[in-house]
C-alpha cells in the first residue's frame, strides 16, 4: 500500500469495524481512499472479507468502471508481491465479479435474485428510451378510448383540458407531459 | 488391453494420439473390428469429418462418433427396447407451463410469477441441473427437512423454493409417466442397456475432448469404459499437475487448468469405485501443435509464470494485437488480416475467429465478411422464428389473438406461403389503409365498396375509390379468399368456448391445408435447390420437421386440455418462437467463427480472438435467478453438485482464456475496442494483458484512420469520392495521392466497374428541371389556381411543382388528422351561423344554446370522412367536446360584434369553381392569365357605414405577419379582400369599402395566471376579448369596428393601438393607414401574377425558403422526394424584417412601380 497517505487517509482506509463517513473537499482524494480501503478490506484486514462481499455504490457507470479498475489494480500488485497467497489470486480474478455498481444496477441485481416477490418475469430485462416510448403511448391510447368509451366525462375531460393546450382528447396522446 | 488416460496441455497432441490408436486398431483387421469415439456434442462432426478424411481408415463404417447421451439411446435401442418417444426442451417447457398454470395455489414461493413464460425455462433448468447431478428433486426430502431446521433465513427461503421445484417435479415426472416420456427414468435403463450392449464389449472406447462433464455423463462413461474391453481417455491435464503424483490432491480453485482437472479426478474416482483397473497415463510433454516458437513458450509461460518472457522477431511476429475504435472496426481489421494471410497462402480453413460471446460480433461479421467476399460459418443454432413456415403459424396465432387485426392477416399473406403474391398484398395493405377500413369487416361476407377521402386544396372531399376496375376485382378476390379459408376461426367455439389444444390445431392444420402451404413450400424448396443454394435448403426441411414435431408434441402434451383462443395463440406463439436450427456447413473452405467456450475447433493455422475487453471476455456471467449462488453454496455444503454458480464461473473464465490463447498453430491476433459508445475508455482484458508478461513487446496497432483500413476496391473508391468531397479542407497526402494514381490508371476489371459508376457521383447536384413546353402542357397560360398554390410556390418551388404539378398525396391517416378538425369547425360554425343569420334579425342578440350547436355537430359528425368521427370513442369525445369550444367562441363574437354595427352577412362564400361568385382573373405582366378560385369563410358587413370586413377561421391563433405576406408566403387572406373588391356590385348597396380581414382564433389555450383567483370568469366582458381576432385593418375604418376608441388608447376588441396624436402605433398595431392599407392589397395583386409567371415558365427548383433558421421542410410531405442535401442544395434566404421595415418595403415597391 503507498505509504503517502497522511494519517487522516491512512486512519480512513483502515478503520474498522463501525460504519464511517468520509467529508472531505473536492480533489483530497476521496476516490482514492475508498480504492485503497476496498483493497485494505479485501487483503489485509482482519478477517478478510471477500471481494464478493463488497458493495460498492457509484453515481455512474463510468465511476463504478473507474472504482473497479483502481480496486484490481491494487489487489492485483498485492497479489503479485505474494504469489503463493492463493487466496489473494482468487480475490484478483473474484473483483471482477464483485458488486461495484450504480444504485440502479443494485437495484436490478436485488430484482433479479427476488423476481418471484414481485411477480415478474425472471427474464425480465430493462426497457429502453424508445420501448418505454412506445409502451407509454400504447398505454395512454388505451386509457383515453377507455376513459372515453365510459363516458367517465367530468374527471376525464377536466382532466385533458388542464393538460392539452387543444380540447380533444387525441392530442392528449400525443402530449409530453402525459406520455 | 484395459483403460488408460492420455494426459497433456493444449496442443500436446491428444487428440492426434488417440487417432494413431484408432488407425493402428482398425487397419489391423478392418472387417471385424470397430470403435466408439465419445466426444461432446458440438465437436461430433468436426470428428467425424477429420476421420471421414484420413486415407488409412478408410471410411467411417466401422467407426461411430457420438456424444454421451446418444450412447444411452443407441445402447437402449440395439438391445432391444422400444423407441422412446421424442420430448424435447419445447416440450418440456409445455408441460411445466401447464403445470405451473394449473398448480398455481400450490405453489408456496414462486406461485406470483408462476404465469410469467420465462418461469418454466428456469425450472426446467433446475431439473436438469438436479438430474445431471444424480439427485432428482423427488428425493430431496431430507434436504428441505435439513434447511428448514435451520433458523437461517436464507435456508428457509431455500427450502421453500425447493419444496416448490419437488412438487412440479413429482407432477412433471407424473406427467410424463403417463405419456412414456419419462427421460429421467429412461435414462437409469439406459446405464443399464450399455453394460449388456453387444457392440461395445470389442469396441475401442476413445473419450477425446472433453473438460467438464455432468454427473449423468460421467456415469455413462463409467458404464461404457468398464464394460469396453480398452478405452482411451484423453484429458486437458498439464504433465506439472501435483494430480500426476497424487490423484487425491485437491487442485487450487484458482489453477489455469483447475477446470479440466477437476474433471480428470472425478472421472477417475467414478471408473476406480466402479471397478475399472487403470493402466499408467501416458503423459504427452511436447507441444507438436505449434509451429511458432512463441505460441509454443507462449503456452508454457502460462502453465508456469516463472519462466521468462519470449522474444519474437519483429519482423514477422506470430503474435499481434489491433485496437480499434468500435466493434465493427474490430472485425473490418479482423478481416484484411484474413486477407493479407490469403495473399500469404492460408486457406480459409486454416483460420478461426473467436470471441466470448461471439452474438455481439455477427451482425458486424455477416455485413463485413461479405463485402470482404470472404466465406464464413458460424457455430450456433439459429432461430427458426423468421422462417415463413413459422412466421405464418405465429400470424394465425395474432389473428386469433387479437381478433383479426389487419396485421395479422397481412403478415399470413406476406409469407409467401399462400397463392396471394407479393404485389397483390400490397394492393390490399393500400386499400386498407385508404379507406379506414375497421378490421370487423374481415368476417362480414358482402364485398367491401368504401368511399376514400382526398385531401383537395381547400378541404377534404369523399370521392369514390381511386382503384382501378381490376384493382378493385383483385381486393374482392383477396377478401373472399381469406374469408373462405379462414372461416374455422369465425366459429363461435374459436371465439368463444372452450375447445382442446387437439382441436385448435387440427384446425389450424386444415386452415394450412385450405390455404395450399404444402404447395407454396415445396415450391420454396425447390427453388432454392435450382439456386444451388443447399444451406437454404437445409433450413426449409429442418423447418418443415421441426414445426411437424413441434405441433405433434403439443398434441401429444396437451391435447386434451381445453384453452381459450387467446391462451391457445399465447402458447403457440410463445412455443414457435423458441425454435431453432442447427446448419452444417456447407463447403469445406471457409472460415470459422464461433465463442470461445462452445466451438470446438481441429488445429487451425491462425485464431483471431475479437473482443479482447474486460467485462467481455472473462465474462461475468449472472447469478441464476431461480437458484442463486447462496442457494447453491448451501446445497453444495450439503453434499449437491448442482451447476456452477457465478461466482465459479469467473474462475473458471481463465481456463477459457487459456483455451482462446492456445488454439493457434502460428499465429494468434487479438482485438479490443478501446472506446465505448459514450467516449468512456474501456479497460484491456487480463488476458490481453497476459502477453505482454509473456512474450516481450507484441506488436499492437492502433487502428485511427479509414485509410489503413481500405481492403478492397468498392473502400478504396468510397474513400476517395469521400475525399474529394471534403477536398477543400483536406490536403492530400502522398499515400492518398498515390491511391488516387492507381484507382485512376488500373486495368483491374472490378477497381474499373466500381469506378465509372462511383464517378459521376461527384458531378451529382440534386437539380429539378421542367421544360417550357411541359410547363406550359402542366399549367397553361391560363393558370388555374387557389391562393395556397402561391404560398406553397413561394415556399418551394417544388413543393410546388411534386404537389400541384405532379399531384402527389401522401397516404391519408387512419386516425384523426388536424385536418378532420378543421374541416369539422368549419362546417359547424358555417351552419350555425347560417341559421343564426336566416332566423334572427340581430346576429349579436340572437339566442344560442349548446344543444343547438351538439346537433349541427352530430349533423356534421355523420358526413364526413367514413364517419370516422363516429368510428371510436375517442373521436365521438371528441365530436362531443367542439360544443364548448364553438358555444364559447360564439359567445365572444356576439359580445365583440354588439359594440360595432358589423353582422355576418356571407358564409363559406365560394368563388370560381362553379361557386355563387366567378374566379377572380388576373392578367400577368408576360401575358398570361391567372384564375384564382377558392372559400371566403365569412364575410361581415356594416350597412350604416357601406364597410366589410373579411373573417378567416382558424385552429390556433395566429397573426398576419408582414414579412410573410413581403415574400409572398402568406397572401391568401389578402387576396379574399381583392376579390370581394372585384365583386363588389354583388353585395349590398354595391358600394361597399374594406374594413380589414382578420383571422378568428377558435380554440382557446389555457392561460397562465399567477393565482387562480385572477383567473378571468367566463362571465366577465373581459374574457371574452381576451383573444382579439388579428390581420390587416383600414385605419379609416376603426371607429366603425370600436367606436368608442380614442387618441392614447389600445381598443379592447381589436389589435389597434392609437397613439396620443391618433396616429397608429409601429408595434403591435394591425391597423394602417387607408393609404397604406391599398398598397398593400395592390402589393398583394402584383405578387400574386409575379408568382404565377415564375409557375408558368416551369421554374421548380428545389429551393425551400430559409427565414432564421426556419425552413417549410420540416412541415413538407414531398422532403422524401426532393432529396434535399445541404451539400448541393441552397435555401432561398429571405430576411427577417419586423413589421414596420416590411410595411415599409410594400409601400415603396408600390410608389416606384407607380
Amino acid at each position: 500500500m503507498s505509504n503517502n497517505w497522511t494519517s487522516e487517509q491512512s486512519q480512513a482506509i483502515t478503520t474498522t469495524g463501525n460504519n464511517l463517513l468520509v467529508s472531505a473537499a473536492a480533489g483530497s482524494g476521496k476516490t482514492a481512499v475508498l480504492a485503497a480501503r476496498c483493497a485494505y478490506l479485501i487483503c489485509d484486514a482482519n478477517p478478510p472479507c471477500d471481494a464478493t462481499e463488497l458493495l460498492v455504490v457509484t453515481f455512474t457507470n463510468a465511476a463504478a468502471e473507474e472504482m473497479r479498475r483502481r480496486i484490481a489494480q491494487l489487489i492485483l500488485q498485492r497479489a503479485s508481491e505474494k504469489s503463493d497467497d492463493k487466496r489473494l489470486q482468487r480475490q484478483a480474478i473474484l473483483i471482477h465479479a464483485a458488486q461495484i455498481s450504480t444504485i440502479h444496477s443494485l437495484g436490478q441485481t436485488i430484482i433479479r435474485r427476488h423476481f418471484h416477490e414481485l411477480g415478474i418475469d425472471p427474464h425480465f430485462r430493462i426497457m429502453d428510451e424508445d420501448e418505454s416510448q412506445l409502451l407509454k403511448t400504447e398505454v395512454v391510447h388505451q386509457l383515453v378510448e377507455k376513459k372515453t368509451h365510459r363516458r367517465d366525462l367530468f374527471g376525464f375531460s377536466t382532466f385533458c383540458r388542464t393538460v392539452c393546450k387543444r380540447t380533444t382528447s387525441c392530442s392528449l396522446k400525443n402530449h409530453p407531459r402525459v406520455v | 488391453m484395459g483403460t488408460r488416460f492420455v494426459l497433456g496441455q493444449a496442443g500436446s497432441g491428444k487428440t492426434h494420439y488417440l487417432y494413431e490408436v484408432l488407425v493402428d486398431h482398425i487397419s489391423q483387421d478392418p472387417l471385424n473390428r470397430h470403435a466408439l469415439v465419445i466426444v461432446p456434442k458440438q465437436s461430433t462432426f468436426i470428428t467425424e469429418q477429420a476421420l471421414a478424411c484420413d486415407p488409412r481408415l478408410r471410411g467411417l463404417i466401422n467407426i461411430r462418433v457420438t456424444a454421451p447421451d446418444q450412447i444411452g439411446e443407441m445402447a437402449l435401442i440395439e438391445t432391444g427396447a422400444s423407441a422412446g418417444a421424442r420430448l424435447d426442451s419445447i416440450g418440456r417447457k409445455l408441460i411445466i407451463t401447464y403445470l405451473l398454470q394449473t398448480h398455481i395455489d400450490h405453489l408456496q414461493h414462486y406461485g406470483k410469477s408462476a404465469i410469467q413464460p420465462g418461469l418454466a425455462e428456469k425450472i426446467d433448468q433446475a431439473f436438469l441441473e438436479f438430474e445431471y447431478a444424480g439427485r432428482p428433486l423427488e428425493s430431496i426430502q431430507d434436504l428441505i427437512d435439513r434447511f428448514l431446521q435451520n433458523q437461517h433465513s436464507a435456508s428457509q427461503t431455500l427450502a421453500r423454493k425447493l419444496t416448490d421445484l419437488k412438487l412440479l417435479y413429482q407432477l412433471y415426472r407424473q406427467f410424463l409417466e403417463r405419456y412414456n416420456f419419462d427421460s429421467y427414468h429412461r435414462q437409469m435403463q439406459a446405464l443399464d442397456a450399455i453394460r449388456n450392449w453387444p457392440f461395445i464389449q470389442n469396441a475401442l472406447i476413445l473419450v477425446d475432448d472433453f473438460y467438464d462433464l455432468t454427473v449423468y455423463e460421467r456415469q455413462i462413461l463409467t458404464a461404457v469404459v468398464s464394460t469396453a474391453p480398452r478405452s482411451l481417455i484423453s484429458m486437458l491435464v498439464s504433465p506439472h499437475s501435483p494430480l500426476i503424483q497424487n490423484i487425491h490432491h485437491l487442485p487450487e480453485e484458482t489453477r489455469l487448468l483447475f477446470k479440466s482437472e477437476h474433471t480428470y479426478r472425478k472421472l477417475h474416482f467414478a471408473l476406480t469405485q466402479s471397478g475399472v483397473r487403470l493402466e499408467t497415463p501416458t503423459i504427452l510433454t511436447e507441444s507438436p501443435r505449434f509451429r511458432s516458437p512463441v505460441l509454443k513458450s507462449l503456452q508454457q509461460g502460462l502453465q508456469d509464470r516463472h519462466l521468462p518472457p519470449i522474444k519474437q522477431d519483429p519482423d514477422n511476429p506470430s503474435v499481434q494485437r489491433i485496437e480499434t475504435d468500435t466493434p465493427a472496426a474490430e472485425v473490418d481489421a479482423a478481416a484484411c488480416y484474413v486477407l493479407d494471410l490469403l495473399r500469404q497462402g492460408y486457406r480459409l480453413r486454416d483460420i478461426c475467429i473467436l470471441a466470448r460471446s461471439i452474438e455481439e460480433y455477427e451482425p458486424f461479421i455477416e455485413s463485413s465478411f461479405a463485402e470482404h467476399g470472404l466465406a464464413f460459418f458460424t457455430d450456433k443454432r439459429r432461430p427458426a422464428v423468421h422462417h415463413p413456415l413459422v412466421r405464418s403459424l405465429i400470424a394465425l396465432g395474432q389473428i386469433i389473438q387479437t381478433r383479426w387485426s389487419h396485421e395479422g392477416i397481412i403478415e399470413l399473406l406476406r409469407t409467401g406461403l399462400t397463392k396471394i403474391r407479393p404485389h397483390e398484398v400490397d394492393l390490399l395493405e393500400d386499400y386498407i389503409r385508404q379507406h379506414h377500413i375497421p378490421p370487423s369487416q374481415w368476417s362480414d361476407s358482402h364485398p367491401w365498396t368504401f368511399s376514400r377521402p382526398v385531401p383537395d386544396d381547400e378541404e377534404t372531399v369523399l370521392t369514390p375509390s381511386l382503384f382501378t376496375e381490376w384493382e378493385l376485382e383483385k381486393v374482392k378476390e383477396i377478401q373472399t379468399y381469406v374469408r373462405q379459408n379462414l372461416n374455422t376461426l369465425f366459429l363461435s367455439r374459436w371465439v368463444n368456448e372452450k375447445a382442446t389444444v387437439r382441436d385448435r390445431i387440427t384446425d389450424l392444420i386444415d386452415i394450412l391445408k385450405n390455404l395450399e402451404v404444402e404447395k407454396q413450400f415445396q415450391r420454396l424448396i425447390l427453388q432454392a435447390e435450382q439456386n444451388k443454394d443447399i444451406q437454404l435448403q437445409e433450413v426449409h426441411l429442418q423447418v418443415w420437421t421441426n414445426v411437424r414435431e413441434t405441433l405433434d408434441q403439443i398434441v401429444q402434451i396437451l391435447g386434451d386440455v381445453e384453452v381459450s383462443a387467446e391462451r391457445f395463440s399465447v402458447l403457440l406463439q410463445q412455443t414457435l418462437s423458441k425454435l431453432d436450427l442447427a446448419i452444417t456447413p456447407p463447403t469445406i473452405d471457409q472460415v470459422l467463427v464461433g465463442s470461445v467456450d462452445r466451438t470446438r475447433v481441429t488445429n487451425p493455422k491462425v485464431v483471431i480472438l475479437l473482443g479482447m475487453n474486460a467485462g467481455q471476455f472473462p465474462k461475468l456471467i449472472p447469478e441464476q435467478p431461480l437458484l442463486n449462488d447462496r442457494d447453491r453454496q448451501q446445497l453444495s455444503e450439503s453434499g449437491v453438485e448442482i451447476g456452477v454458480s457465478s461466482r465459479q464461473a469467473l474462475l473458471e473464465e481463465q481456463f477459457l482464456g487459456y483455451l482462446a490463447l492456445t488454439r493457434g498453430r502460428e499465429k494468434l491476433l487479438l482485438l479490443r475496442t478501446v472506446v465505448d459508445a459514450s467516449g468512456n475508455s474501456l479497460e484491456a482484458s487480463p488476458f490481453w494483458k497476459w502477453l505482454d508478461q509473456r512474450i516481450e513487446s507484441v506488436p499492437t496497432k492502433r487502428l485511427g484512420s479509414r485509410f489503413e483500413q481500405i481492403a478492397n476496391p468498392r473502400q478504396a473508391i468510397s474513400f476517395l469520392l469521400d475525399w474529394a468531397r471534403h477536398s477543400q479542407t483536406h490536403t492530400p497526402t502522398n499515400d492518398v495521392k498515390a491511391l488516387y494514381q492507381w484507382v485512376v490508371q488500373t486495368d483491374v476489371e472490378s477497381v474499373r466497374k466500381n469506378r465509372d459508376r462511383a464517378w459521376p457521383s461527384l458531378r451529382y447536384s440534386n437539380e429539378a428541371v421542367v421544360c417550357p413546353e411541359n410547363a406550359l402542357r402542366l399549367f397553361g397560360k391560363r393558370l388555374e389556381s387557389s391562393v395556397s398554390q402561391f404560398e406553397s410556390f413561394a415556399a418551394c418551388p417544388f413543393q410546388h411543382f411534386a404537389r400541384y404539378g405532379l399531384r402527389l398525396q401522401t397516404p391519408p391517416e387512419s386516425e384523426l388528422t388536424a385536418l378532420d378538425l378543421g374541416i369539422l369547425y368549419h362546417s359547424v360554425l358555417e351552419k350555425l351561423v347560417k341559421r343564426i343569420a336566416e332566423q334572427y334579425l340581430d346576429f349579436t342578440t340572437a339566442p344560442v344554446s349548446s344543444d343547438q350547436i351538439h346537433q349541427i355537430a352530430q349533423e356534421v359528425g355523420t358526413q364526413l370522412r367514413n364517419q370516422i368521427f363516429l368510428t371510436n370513442a375517442q373521436n365521438r369525445y371528441t365530436l362531443d367536446r367542439i360544443q364548448h369550444v364553438v358555444y364559447r367562441l360564439m359567445q365572444a363574437q356576439q359580445f365583440v360584434l354588439s359594440k360595432g354595427s358589423f353582422r355576418p352577412a356571407f358564409v363559406e362564400l365560394v368563388f370560381g369553381r362553379r361557386g355563387q361568385w366567378p374566379a377572380l382573373e388576373l392578367k400577368t405582366p408576360n401575358g398570361n392569365e391567372v384564375l384564382l378560385s377558392g372559400k371566403i369563410d365569412r364575410i361581415d358587413i356594416d350597412e350604416q357605414h357601406s364597410r366589410y370586413a373579411v373573417i378567416d377561421y382558424k385552429l390556433s391563433g395566429k397573426s398576419l405577419s408582414m414579412t410573410e405576406v413581403w415574400h409572398g408566403l402568406c397572401l391568401q387572406l389578402l387576396t379574399y379582400l381583392l376579390v370581394i373588391e372585384a365583386n363588389r356590385s354583388s353585395l349590398a348597396n354595391g358600394n361597399l369599402l374594406p374594413a380589414g380581414a382578420m383571422y378568428l382564433q377558435i380554440r382557446r389555450p389555457p392561460e397562465s395566471v399567477k393565482d387562480p383567483e385572477k383567473a378571468p370568469s367566463p362571465h366577465d366582458p373581459q374574457f371574452h376579448t381576451k383573444i382579439k381576432p388579428r390581420g390587416l385593418l383600414n385605419g379609416d375604418a376603426i371607429n366603425y369596428l370600436d367606436p368608442d376608441l380614442g387618441p392614447g388608447q389600445r381598443s379592447e376588441l381589436f389589435q389597434i393601438h392609437l397613439k396620443n396624436d391618433g396616429a397608429f402605433a409601429e408595434k403591435g398595431c394591425d391597423a394602417v393607414p387607408v393609404q397604406q392599407f391599398e398598397q398593400i392589397i395592390d402589393f398583394v395583386r402584383d405578387k400574386i401574377v409575379e408568382l404565377a409567371d415564375q409557375i408558368i415558365s416551369g421554374y421548380i427548383k428545389v429551393e425551400p425558403y430559409l427565414i432564421n433558421s426556419e425552413s417549410p421542410c420540416s412541415r413538407c410531405d414531398f422532403a422524401r422526394v426532393c432529396r434535399f442535401d445541404r451539400l448541393t442544395n441552397r435555401y432561398k434566404v429571405l430576411s427577417d424584417l419586423s413589421h414596420r421595415e416590411a410595411l415599409n418595403q410594400i409601400t415603396q415597391t408600390r410608389v416606384t412601380r407607380e
